[in-house]
Order: structure tokens, then sequence, then C-alpha cells
């Protein structure tokens, strides 16, 4: 489930079509200047900062606290070794303790056995230590984090995803925040694993590349990430006891950031979250345009599920502090939710209002000013942070597509928004069993 | 009974003796013995019921009698046929002992540990089987204690008794019965090559350093090229972008991989590098090696042997064979050392009866004069002890070889003991058989072993005297083997 304010693209100017001329440009560009090109810019000033202060980065402290991996499994099957071997091959001194908790375990046997095969190889390992835990009985993500968090010893915790596999500098790079005892939570950052697969896949690719790792970091630069990644979530164990483990319900994920986000603003305290872009954790995305829409008709609709049903008392700025506040507000709500509908009915009435040729070649300059931005803000993102910077200008040829591909996804968005406000579709999700969605108070 | 304290007064059956030496003083056998150990917590008390046991095992008379003791004595248990207090308990199967004993007459049995470990056994009943015993600190493991006890040696029993130096437990638990048990190790697999005893359980595989035969082994992994215990674990790495191996601390730097040949940073197992194998380095002479090389150490001379060299030993229970059996009943065994071989080689009873002829036939024609050549063989346990198996057989091949070639092999010969061998030379007077006898005994010089025990060889000729009506060949024989 992610937010990705790089891809802001196409949508948000799409009412400059209503003028087609440059009067009716300047009377929207209040709108883009607003709010895109403010976003666009802090992004590439928080990226700038991170990239300065990554270069005047010491030699790493002999700090090196005990790390607990929770690894959410279900039927990933041979995949999680993959995982579990990713892990053990960190180069990291401290121990490390990798707990895959095997959901379901009775029927993913499969999975189960291939856990147990991984006993062996990471007992090799000076300092990995590898518990598989079989939970028959299907209980969902929220319930294998929570009982992996009773079986732990680390004073890190990771929340991580069977089907994730791990850069071998990861548990390095996240642990070395915890340093500071004012940070209570690193955000890892996710790549796409199988961007060769097909266009769709490499597309994500960008996509997770500019919304993730770079959008980010910027953020995080100025204290403002929004979200810690379900798939890869770092906190430190003293946090998750105060706020009392992981909530039962769909989006545990940006949940326990929003919780988190909460002690901030009650307890005037300066904790505050991370996000380490060389901290690098490499997901499956679906490949077909089919499964991309499905995944995230589900993510989003359990975003508008936080933010309109559970989490609704937290939305104030006495709570949150101000600049999370804002940028909640901001990039859940506005961009992740109204964005999609105002930009929905500007289109229609653009079409509606002028002729087609007139509307089409509005959409032409539009999709020509966001490509443009998209390039440029792609080229600095690599520069300055890309740990892989030939793999990502590889894809430099794909980027023309993404202006379009953006808006699909948001599209896709709009009806994952209705869906879930008016039948409540957050229950029919795949993360939990429905007799546990069905009980949740949530 | 055998006590300090008499347990019982004596009645109709049983009687009190203070000691094993007094027991065999006042001849009273056959019989059971109980032997008394009320005050077996003490070591000294345990130390001497042992001496008791052994005194009595080592005597003709009670070798085989049913022995036992009135209390556990935790490892004296296992050399006695059971714990009572009261031999009406063990009344049918103590009788059972001696009924079968009865058969057995005493002259058969004086030196003569084999067929005293066949009595031994055969007495105890078809279903007795000689028990292995394992004896964890003892260089040979596993070894046949009751068989150990009948062997008749130098063991200096006060001497044992003496030995303050070991406390209580470690003192019995040693039994200081090492060279016993290596003897009873040989005479049991001596038995089975011969056919009187047949394996029965295999209880268990335990192998031997080739050199010393101990088998207190220590299995070392080991550097292929210096034969150093001082090795580490290299894991390899494979680099993707330019193919290049190396051990992984090569392409440590700092907190992160990178190749020292292309500079590229590995991030990712799999897809930026892999692990080809496991390697090893040696701390000492600096070799890479895959394997290592795994040897046995063994405990005691420190010799390094490759497993598959290892003497693998399997450890079995015995039993009895019909031709044990037969050995015991007939107080004969064929002899274990093949002086003479071959179609002129008879079994004793043939042998007698040919000298009988000889005899009857020179009576009628007194210039057919024939002579009798004793040849025996002393210490050859001890040698063959102290020689180990290999080396003894060389040695006695060759000198087998050598008497051979002294004699005509045409002549009768047989056997009428392990190393005793007669040879029957018709046609030859005294004197001329005397001078084979010398040319043999003259073998003595040659015989050079760097032990301390030596295998002594004594070659005598014997005339028949032919006015001995009544008195067999058998008997003649028994007589002239005494002043061999």
């Amino acid at each position: 489930m992610e937010i990705y304010f790089g891809s802001f693209i196409a949508e948000h100017l799409y009412p400059l079509l209503e003028a087609g001329t440059w009067p009716f440009l300047l009377k929207f560009m209040p709108f883009v200047l607003f709010f895109e090109l403010p976003l666009s810019l802090l992004v590439v000033m928080g990226v700038i900062k991170y990239s300065v202060a990554r270069n005047a980065e010491g030699e790493r402290r002999p700090y090196f606290p005990p790390v607990s991996c929770i690894i959410t499994c279900y039927s990933e099957g041979k995949d999680i070794q993959q995982t579990i071997r990713s892990l053990a091959e960190q180069i990291y001194p401290g121990k490390i303790e990798i707990l895959a908790m095997i959901d379901g375990a009775a029927k993913n046997v499969g999975t189960y056995d291939a856990a147990m095969q991984m006993l062996e190889y990471v007992s090799a390992f000076e300092n990995r230590k590898l518990i598989v835990v079989p939970k028959w009985q299907r209980g969902g993500r929220v319930s294998s984090l929570n009982t992996g968090l009773n079986f732990s010893c680390g004073e890190i915790i990771m929340a991580l995803d069977g089907d994730t596999s791990f850069d071998n500098n990861m548990v390095e790079r996240v642990t070395r925040h915890f340093e500071d005892p004012g940070v209570s939570a690193v955000a890892g950052c996710l790549r796409v694993k199988n961007s060769e697969e097909s266009l769709v896949a490499a597309l994500q690719a960008i996509e997770y590349f500019v919304s993730i790792q770079s959008s980010k970091t910027g953020l995080s630069s100025f204290g403002m990430v929004n979200n810690i990644s379900g798939a890869f979530g770092v906190f430190r164990k003293s946090i998750l006891d105060l706020v009392g483990g992981w909530d039962a319900g769909t989006a545990e994920d940006l949940d326990m950031t929003l919780r988190i986000k909460n002690y901030f603003g009650r307890y005037r305290e300066k904790i505050s979250i991370v996000f380490d872009p060389e901290a690098i954790g490499h997901t499956e995305v679906p490949v077909t345009l089919r499964g991309f829409f499905r995944q995230r008709l589900r993510w989003d609709g359990d975003l508008s599920f936080l933010y309109f049903r559970k989490h609704r008392p937290s939305f104030k700025p006495q709570l949150l502090g101000w600049p999370n506040f804002l940028m909640i507000m901001f990039a859940g709500l506005f961009s992740q939710i109204v964005m999609p509908f105002v930009i929905f009915v500007y289109l229609i009435w653009l079409f509606v209002k002028f002729p087609i040729g007139y509307s089409a070649t509005m959409l032409v300059i539009v999709y020509f000013f966001y490509l443009i931005l998209l390039f440029f803000m792609y080229l600095i993102f690599v520069g300055l942070l890309s740990e892989r910077p030939k793999e990502d200008m590889s894809r430099l040829c794909f980027l023309p597509i993404m202006p379009l591909f953006s808006f699909a996804a948001r599209m896709n968005s709009l009806i994952a928004t209705v869906w879930e406000i008016t039948a409540g579709g957050h229950k029919d999700t795949a993360m939990a069993p429905w007799w546990v969605t069905k009980k949740s108070k949530f | 009974m055998l006590g300090d304290i008499p347990a019982h007064h004596s009645d109709r059956k049983t009687i009190d003796f203070s000691s094993a030496s007094e027991l065999l003083a006042r001849k009273v056998f056959p019989g059971a013995v109980i032997i008394d150990g009320m005050k077996s917590n003490s070591s000294s008390e345990g130390l001497k019921a042992l001496s008791e046991i052994v005194e009595l095992r080592r005597s003709v008379q009670f070798c085989y009698s049913p022995i036992y003791i009135s209390r556990t004595m935790q490892q004296l248990d296992m050399l006695v046929d059971g714990v009572t207090s009261d031999i009406e308990d063990r009344l049918n199967e103590a009788d059972a002992i001696l009924e079968k004993g009865s058969r057995i007459k005493e002259e058969w049995l004086l030196d003569n540990h084999n067929l005293r470990l066949l009595t031994y056994m055969y007495v105890r009943g078809e279903e007795y089987e000689l028990p292995p015993i394992c004896s964890p600190f003892s260089p040979w493991v596993y070894s046949y204690p009751e068989a150990a006890l009948l062997v008749d040696s130098s063991l200096d029993l006060s001497k044992m008794l003496k030995a303050e130096d070991l406390s209580g437990l470690e003192r019995l638990r040693s039994f200081r019965f090492d060279k016993e048990m290596v003897l009873a190790l040989k005479i049991v697999g001596f038995l089975e090559d011969n056919g009187y005893i047949r394996r029965s359980v295999l209880s268990d595989r335990i192998r031997k350093c080739p050199k010393c035969k101990t088998g207190h082994l220590n299995y070392l992994d080991l550097c292929p090229n210096c034969g150093s215990i001082d090795f580490q674990k290299k894991t390899m790495i494979h680099c993707f972008v330019c193919g290049h191996v190396a051990p992984d601390t090569d392409f440590r730097r700092n907190m992160s991989f990178v190749c020292p040949k292309c500079g590229s940073v590995l991030r990712h197992l799999g897809s930026d590098y892999d692990h080809p194998l496991e390697s090893h380095e040696c701390n000492d002479c600096g070799s890479k090696f895959i394997e290592p090389d795994v040897k046995a150490e063994c405990l005691f001379c420190k010799t390094r042997t490759v497993p598959e060299d290892l003497i693998v030993n399997n450890i079995y229970s015995f039993r009895l064979t019909e031709k044990g059996v037969a050995a015991v009943r007939t107080g004969n065994m064929q002899m274990e050392l093949q002086l003479f071989d071959g179609q002129n080689n008879l079994i004793l009873n043939y042998f007698c009866t040919m000298i009988e002829w000889f005899r009857e036939y020179r009576k009628r024609y007194p210039e057919q004069v024939f002579s009798l050549l004793g040849i025996r063989f002393s210490n050859l346990y001890e040698v063959q002890y102290a020689l180990g198996d290999g080396a003894y057989k060389k040695m006695m091949d060759e000198m087998v070889a050598r008497i051979r070639s002294m004699v005509r092999t045409t002549d009768m010969t047989t056997s009428s003991a392990p190393d005793t061998f007669w040879m029957l030379l018709p046609m030859t007077p005294l004197n001329k058989s005397k001078i084979i006898a010398e040319r043999i005994e003259a073998l003595n010089k040659m015989i050079e072993t760097k032990t301390d025990h030596k295998i002594r060889i004594t070659a005598k000729c014997f005339e028949i005297p032919s006015l001995s009506e009544g008195v067999t060949a058998r008997d003649l024989l028994e007589a002239f083997s005494e002043t061999l």
C-alpha cells in the first residue's frame, strides 16, 4: 500500500484543460503551484539534503543491537527460502533472529517444509538463529506478527513479508538509526524483484523507485515519513510494547504508523520515523495489468477505510503535530482520496464542454508537462540516490508510459474508494480470513 | 561358604572356610562356593572377594565350579554365577553344573586354558553364552572377563591387594587384569577359528588402532597438506559482474561486499553474487582445500589412521559348538599349531595304535628298531601376546618350515596337546634320532624376539620299552611328555 507522490503526474492539472489557452493555463496555475510543484520541489530538496548528509556520514560506530525478523509466511512455498537466506547472509556482526511465522501451516505444508529445510543452513552461520513457528490454523497477518513478537528476543523488531528478500547490508543500514534514542521506527525501502518479467512489472519498478525510494527519502529528510511499509517495517521493541503490538483488521502497516504518529503528538517527545533508501528489500509485483489493478483495489480500499472510519479522531494537529497533520491531510486524504474524484469530475466536464480535438490537444500538453517533470526528477534521483544506477537507467525508455500508467492507477483508486465507502469492501481482503475480519471491532 | 565370619553353621551340605586357600588346602571338592561379601562396602573387601574368585578359578578343581557371592559387589557380579546367600536357592542350577562337571577328568585341564574355558561353558548348559563385557577405560574396550579369570598367568594377587594408590571404586573398576583380558580375547579368537565355539549375538562393533590395537580413538578433521588441525572455513564469493571467485574476506569492505577485481558493490545474494563452494584455509601452512581429511587419532599411541584402515572388531557373545562339546567330553583338542600335516599326520588314537602295532612287530622281528621323537613348544601364548598375531604367525611358519625340512615327511606324526607333537621313526635307532632332536633343539639359538618371552623348543627321543605288557601307548606318551 503505497502513496505515490512522485506520480502525481497528469491528474492534478486536468482542470487546466478546461481553458486550453494561456489565460486558462494561468487560471489553473495556482493549482499547480500550490500542490504539485511544491511537493515535487520538497522531495527534490529533501533528496539533496539526504545525499549531502549521507556523504558526510562517518564510520559506523560499534552499535549492533540484537535484531528479530518476523517473517509472515502464508503460501510463498520455496520463495521464503530466499528471504531466510538473505537474512542469514546479512553483513552484520550482531545477532539476527529469524522468526518464520507460517500462517495456516496445516494447509501450507510446502511453505512449512521449505522453512524447516533452512534450519541446517542457518545453523552454519554465527549469530544467526532460525525459529520456524507453525500456526496450524490460519489467523492472518496481524496474528502472525503479534505471535512473532511474543517469541522475539531482539531490541529491534522487523516485520517482513515472506516473499521479500533483502540486500546484505539491510540490517546494518537499518540498525544504525536506532542509535538515536528518538528514532522509534525505520521504514525500509522496497524495490521490484521481478521487473524483467513484464512491462507492467517494469512500470511498477519505476513507480516504486520514484514514489518510495525517492519520495520517502525526501520526506524523511524533513521528518515527514507517512507510512511504514507492511512488507518491510522496522520498530524499536519498546515502542511496539508501548502501543501494544499490531491491531487486528486490515492495513495494519498504515495503522501502526498512524498510532506511532499519535504518540508523537500526544507526548511531545522527539520520537521520529526514519526512511533509509539503502535498507532495501526486493519484492514481487503483479506482472499483469489485471493483477496490478486488483492489488491496488485492495490496498486503496484499505487506505480509505483507515482514514474515514478508524482514525478519524486522530486527524488533529494537536495529536499529530502540525507538519504531520498537514502531510497526512495533503498526501493521504487529498491526493489519495479526494484528488481522484476531482480529476474524474474535471475530465468528464472537459470532454462534455469542449470539442473532442481541443480536449485531446490539452491532454497531450499536460502529458508532456508531466513527462518532462518526471524525466528531470528521475535523473536527479538516479544520480543522487540509486544504489543500482545502471539498472534504473535501463528503464528510462519506459518513462513516456508512466503518466498514463499513473492515471490508470488513480482511476482504479477511485473505484476502490467508492467501493469502500458504499460497500465496506475492506473486509473483503486477502490479508486475513473472513472469520477474523468479521470479529474485528473496527 | 568363604568369609571371615561364617554366615551359617556347618551342616551336611555347607562347610565354612575362611579363604579360598584353605578350601583348596583341605581338598574339599567338587562343590559350589558362596563367597561371603558382607563387608563389601569397603573396597579392600571387594578386592579380597576378587582375589578369592581368581584363586578358585585358577585352580583345576574350581575352574568351572558354580561360584556365587552373598551380596552384590557391582563389578564383581559379572564374574560369578550369581548373587545368593543361601545355596538352597540355586541348588538345581549348581547341581546341574556339578553333575556335568563330574565327567571331566582333572588332569585334562592341567595347563590348558582352552579346554578350561570350553569346560566352563559346557557345564553351564547348552543355553550358556559367553558374554562380552565393555570396560570403557581399558585399552581393549571389550573382552570376556569370565575367560580372563581362567587364564593362569603371573598375576600377583598380593600386589594387587596392596595397591593403595588408587581410590576404592577405581581400583575395583580397573581390575588390574589387562594382560589376562587380552589373553582371553586371543583364546576366544583361537577357539572360534578352530570351530570349538561359534558366534551367537553380535552385540557391538568397535574400531581399533591398527598399531596398538586399543579402541580409544579421536576423529580429527585435518588439513590435507600439512595435517594441522588449525584451519578455518572460508566462504567463497562468485561475483556475477566479472566472474571473480575469492574468499568472502577478500570482498569485505566495511559493511559491504565489494569485488576486489571489478569494484562492483555486491548487494544481493542470488542476483549480484553467490557462494559457489565452501572452502577451507589452513592457518599453519596456508593451503586451501575443499574437504578436510578425516583421520582417527589413537589416544594411546597418537598414531593417525585413515578410517578405512582401522581394525573393525565385531563383538559377539559365543556358544559352544558340537566340536567344542566333543573336546570337553574327550579332553582332547586338535592342535592349534600345525607342525605336521598331510596324510601321515594321524589322530592321537590311531597314532597310539600304530605304536602298539610297531611294538608287536618288533617282538617278532627284533632288528626292526624304531624310535619316537617328541617335540614341545613352550611359551606359545606369551609370545603370541607379546608379538601380535601377524608377527607370531610369521615366526611360527618359519619355524615349522625348518622343522619339516629336517624330518622325513613320510614318517607318521600326531599331536597330544596344542604344543606337543610326536613323530614315529621306523627303522631308526635311538642314537640316529637323537641327531634329529639335537638339530631341532639347535633352532632355539636362532629364535630371537624383542620381548622377554621366548619360544622354547624341546625335542627328545624315546625308545618304546618292549616288556611293558598292559601299559598302553597312550600311557607311554603321557609319561614321555612329562619329561619334555
